[in-house]
This record gives C-alpha cells, structure tokens and sequence, in this order.
C-alpha cells in the first residue's frame, strides 16, 4: 500500500513526514527512527514524498482500484500531413508569428 | 477526562491556509512590516491545489494579447461570458487579470523559472490557450512553486505555524478578532489573537462519493474539507453561490491525474481524444484553443463530446498521447512533471510499465466538484474584504469568482494583505477576546467517549447524501430531503477518535456537513436552472429577470437569512 519506504536507502530525515499534506507518515525525530507509514489509505498520490526524498527512498503502490488497465495507443509515427500540423503545435505557444486558431479571439 | 490543552498566539495578521493565495498574502502583509502568522493545517512546502505543481497562471501580458489585438477589457469580458456565464464580481476580475503578470514577476524573483530559450516572445515566455478565447496562459517550471513560496514566506520573516486546522473564527464589538484551530498532532486548541485573518482555505473536495470509490482518490486536494467556509459560516459571514456544482466533474484517469492533457489540459501538445472504435472526438487543444470551457457537455471541434460517445455506446474514451513527434513527447512529459499531481503519475506511470508512447490511458467523468468552476465562498468588496470587518478571503475560498484559479490566489493573496495591512496598522491594540465557537467541547466530548462511530462512516454517509439528493437530480424537495439526512446525521452520529490524527477527521466532517447544508439551503432557495452549474428538475429555465444575481446565505441569531446581490 502507498507509499513504501526502502529501508536500505531512508536516512531517517523525515522529510516525507514533513512534506506530506495528508500526513499519511508517522516519525519520531528524538528517536532517529525511520518513518512508519501511518495511514496508507489516505495517500492522495500527490507524489511529493517522491519528489522530495534525498535519498530516493520512497515510492508509490497503487491500490487494485486506481490501477489503470493497459490499452495499446492508436497512433504511431506521424505521417506527412501531419508532421506538419505537429510542428506547428510544437512552436504555436512559443511563437508570436503563427496563431493556428481556427476563429482566433 | 481528557481535555485538550489549550495554546495561546498573537499577531497582526492571521492568514489561515497555506496554498498559493496565502504564501503571496502572508509574504506582501510581512513586507509591509506585519507580524504575521500563517496557519497551515498541512506545511506550505507542498499543501493546496498545487502541492506539487503548477504549470499555467492566466494574465494579460500587453507585450503579447496587445499585438495580437487583444485588450485587457476585452480578456475580462471573454471570461466574464463565456468562463462565468456573466456571474461574476467584476471588479475583482478585472484586477487579477490587470495584475497578475506582475504576481508572476514576484514568482520569478521568488525563484521559479519562467523564461525559456525556446520561446521567440517577448521575455521568452511560453504562453498558451487554457480557457480563454486568447493565448494568455503562462507556461513555467512550477512543480516545485509551492516550496518556493514557502522559502519567501520564510525569508519574509512570517512566522509558520503548520498542522493546525483553523475551524473557528471569533469576534469582538462584530469585528475579527482572532482564530481558533486544533493542532492535529500535537492535540492542543490553538487561539491566535489578530488585529486582521485573511481567509485562504480553498475548495469543498470531500461531499460526492469519488469516482474511483476511494475518499482519498480525488483529483483535487482530499485535505480541503471547506474548513474556512463553515467557520465564516459559523460566525455570521455572509456566503454566496454555495449551490453551484460542477456536474459531471472532470475528466481524468482514476483521479490520478488533472486532466492527462485532455480535455481540458493545461499544457500543448496534448494528446488526442479517442473513442473506443479509434474514432477522434477531441483534435489536439490548439485546434480548439479557447473555445474549451469548464464542464463537458461542450462539443469538440469534430462535433462530438465525450459524453455524446458513451451515450451512443462507443464508449469508453481514452487520451491517446502516441501521436507526437519526439520533441513534443518531451515537452509533454515537462508539462505533466510541472502540473499538480503530474510527478506523482508519472512516477507511477514508470512503476507499472505504462507509456504514452505504447499506451491510450482510459478518462472518465469524474465526481462532482464544488467551487471550481463555481466560487461559492464570502461575498468580498474591492479590498477582498468579507462582510466581517477585518475579515478578508482571497483564492478559491472567495465567492463570486469562476475560474479565478491561480492567478485568482496570487493576486487577491496580494489585495487581502494590503488591505490588512492598512487594517491592522490603524488597529490600536490586538483585542482580547475569548471564545472558541464550541471547539474545545466538541473535542473534549469525542475524547472522553468510549465507542461510537468511526469519522469514516459519517464520512461515507455525507457522500451518499451529497450524491443522491444533490448531484443529477436536484429539485426543492430533494434537497430538503437531503437537509433532512445531513441534519439527522449531524444530530445522531457519535463521532470517536483514538488520537489527534483521527481528531482532526471528525472536525473535518463537522465542516463538511455545515457545507453541505449550506449548498442544500442554497439549492432550495435558487429556483431556477442555470447553464452547466446549477440544474433543478422543478425549475428547469434560466430566469435572469428574477434570478441573475449572487444567492447570499448568512446567520443571523440563529437564523438562516438570504439575500440577493447584483452581480
């Protein structure tokens, strides 16, 4: 269950306590243990635990509802006519020259 | 008995929530030489909407809109009608969009990038279509924005006070006076004494059962529960628009993720929109560019809604991201990593072997959602004041806005401090009031009482209640039927907490149920149906000659009163 600390990696920081808006963590900064997940049905999989963990120690377990089934995608490499409407995409918010609106403001 | 111990603050400004509005409230009211305390129920470092991430902020930017023959009036008015549907506190608007270019340049100095070499405008920002009919939306580095905020509030020399959820407001001659939270780790009542409390707790997240079946499993922050609402509702403070919905919510992926670059993404390129038979229903963002508002009853540029396909059985939809050049995989990427919730999906995208380029990722309408696209919250003058002297709510926790969003939070963030600031230095001394709006008995009476009712079961009944008598079929006797279950919850639950962790929930369901009576009383009281954001069976036409007005709802000695307001 989310999210899950790798024991051989956590310095015991407790910045994910710190961190984490739901405050799924339970640390204990006097006796320099390594954080407990405390309530791990009420990880909103935010990702901040992750993302700030100077170790890379945590990761993040999805529960059986929230798994998203694969499905092969449609589209693969781009054909001529649309190679170009890719590359207008790619510059449009970059640019001041083009606008490809259809209608525009 | 166990009672909770009780801790004692003062300051000149209070600012309760640490989100975007109350990093840039707290940060303005300390520059102008406040002493100030910003309550957090979370940690600034990563709490609200944009915990971890934000990578659009709407504005006008003259040196782009104006060569491109877009004026400032004119982006007010494209989202006064087209975002609002005309409801809208204009004045307001028109000063987050005038300013919020400027709340950007605080960001930058604060430390985020937002210029890239990439971009040929001027000043080498990203700019892109998001809601509006013009290209106004700045594109930037923002995942890390909400720790950069809170590193400028520290530096600011505010003082931090997180892990207290403020629920209670008190009063003094029918001015502010102070605020009254419960710590949720450390237990203790928490009564910080202010010349002036700027509001910023944000949305309602937790009245409709999620799509995913999950409470936490929501798109926006399970941690916002309308704690400031039903506090200012608590003390006499008059709120307006409680009854709009956005109904269905969203699209995304198992809540996971804001929107996965469709419908409705923030960021270019995005992917394309695909029923189930390959069939494209929405083109890429650029080909519909403006025209995209809240909601998803509004037809794509192929004529066709994601809705419209489920209806006709060709459902479900899904976000194809395969179709893209390399470097617009790339950007793409950058864009979900800055975006709320992005790292988070990103990183479990990895885990479990899922990849845009070899996989459709499947959307679905998500659970209704209070004031996003609707603003309910205190009606607020031009100072952002409430209608409690020296009480002031900026972001999301403001009525009377749609769609104000992050540039809404930077800006009126701005305004509540400066118009606090100039409260608290005419104020003569802080006041010495007491009270705590019966916090400290509601928490004692939990602690002390052995068995009851677990806050995940009266949790679960202010979702079945929400969602049966005020999601797709919502009439008057609806919604006084679901008044009726709200109330007889309220009256017959006996909430237990093993700790302060557990506390803090049964607190939160004390809000979410006064919330939830505010938008049922609200429903009842507005007979008329009115676009995407208010539908009733019985009273099922736009009435603009009765009706085209802010729906106000205060107490008033233990009275609930309307009243209507000219927008």
């Amino acid at each position: 269950m989310p999210p899950v600390i790798d024991w051989k990696l956590c310095n015991a920081c407790g910045i994910c306590y710190q961190v984490c808006p739901q405050d799924v963590f339970f640390f204990d900064k006097k006796q320099k243990a390594m954080p407990v997940i405390a309530y791990p049905r009420e990880c909103w999989y935010c990702g901040a635990c992750v993302i700030d963990c100077p170790q890379g120690a945590v990761s993040l377990t999805l529960p059986l509802p929230l798994h998203i089934v694969p499905s092969p995608a449609l589209y693969g490499p781009p054909g001529p006519d649309e190679e170009e409407a890719l590359g207008r995409a790619a510059d449009f918010s970059r640019s001041i020259e083009q606008d490809p609106m259809e209608g525009g403001p | 008995m166990n009672n909770v111990a009780v801790q004692e603050h003062s300051c000149d400004i209070c600012v309760v929530g640490g989100g975007l509005a109350g990093c840039m409230a707290s940060i303005r009211a300390a520059e102008l030489d406040h002493d100030v305390i910003l309550v957090d129920k979370s940690n600034p470092e990563r709490s609200g909407c944009a915990g971890t991430g934000l990578d659009h902020i709407w504005g006008y930017f003259p040196e782009v809109q104006g060569r491109e023959g877009v004026s400032l009036e004119q982006m007010v008015e494209d989202h006064a009608q087209n975002v609002a549907q005309g409801l809208v506190n204009r004045r307001i608007l028109h000063y987050i969009a005038a300013t919020s270019y400027n709340r950007i340049l605080d960001l930058e100095r604060f430390g985020a990038r937002i210029r890239f070499d990439d971009s040929t405008l001027p000043g080498g920002v990203r700019l892109q279509y998001q809601m509006h009919a013009c290209r106004n939306t700045l594109h930037f580095e923002g995942r890390d924005i909400k720790r950069i905020l809170a590193g400028a509030v520290r530096r600011s020399g505010a003082h931090i006070l997180d892990r207290v959820m403020v629920t209670e407001l008190f009063t003094q001659d029918g001015e502010i006076a102070g605020v009254a939270g419960y710590g949720t780790r450390d237990g203790r009542i928490h009564r910080i004494r202010a010349k002036a409390v700027i509001m910023t707790t944000g949305r309602v997240n937790r009245l409709y059962r999620p799509f995913p079946g999950l409470t936490f499993a929501i798109r926006m922050p399970p941690a916002l529960t309308g704690d400031g609402k039903a506090a200012m509702f608590r003390a006499g403070v008059e709120l307006i628009n409680m009854e709009f919905l956005s109904i269905p919510g969203r699209w995304s992926s198992r809540n996971l993720i804001r929107g996965g670059g469709l419908p409705t993404g923030s960021y270019q390129p995005p992917g394309l929109g695909v029923n189930a038979l390959g069939e494209v229903i929405r083109r890429r963002n650029h080909e519909v560019g403006g025209k995209t508002v809240y909601g998803t009853a509004k037809t794509f540029a192929t004529g066709k809604s994601f809705q419209g396909e489920l209806e006709a059985g060709r459902g479900p939809i899904y976000a194809d991201m395969s179709w893209g050049s390399e470097e617009d995989q790339r950007y793409m990427l950058w864009a979900i990593e800055n975006e709320g919730l992005g790292p988070g999906f990103l990183h479990l995208m990895e885990r479990y072997g899922l990849d845009f380029r070899k996989h459709k990722i499947e959307l679905w309408p998500i659970e209704p959602e209070h004031s996003a696209a609707a603003a309910g919250g205190p009606i607020v003058d031009d100072a952002c004041q409430t209608t409690l002297p020296g009480l002031y709510a900026a972001g999301d926790e403001a009525g009377g806005i749609p769609g104000s969003v992050a540039p809404g939070a930077f800006t009126m963030g701005y305004l509540a401090a400066e118009s606090a600031a100039r409260r608290a230095a005419a104020a003569r001394g802080r006041a010495e009031a007491k009270g705590d709006g019966g916090l400290i008995d509601f928490c004692n009476d939990i602690l002390n009482r052995s068995g009851g009712d677990p806050w995940e079961d009266a949790q679960a009944t202010i979702h079945n209640i929400m969602s049966d008598y005020n999601t797709h079929i919502r009439s008057q006797t609806m919604a006084r039927r679901g008044l009726e279950c709200l109330e007889y919850l309220e009256n017959t639950m006996r909430l237990t907490a093993a700790n302060p962790h557990e506390l803090t929930h049964c607190l939160e369901v004390r809000n979410l149920i006064e919330c939830g009576k505010i938008i049922l009383r609200s429903t009842i009281e507005r007979r008329e149906s009115r676009g995407s954001i208010f539908q009733r069976k019985d009273c099922a036409e736009q009435d603009d000659a009765n009706w085209f007005c802010f729906l106000g709802q205060k107490l008033e000695n233990g009275q609930v009163r309307f009243q209507k307001h000219k927008p």
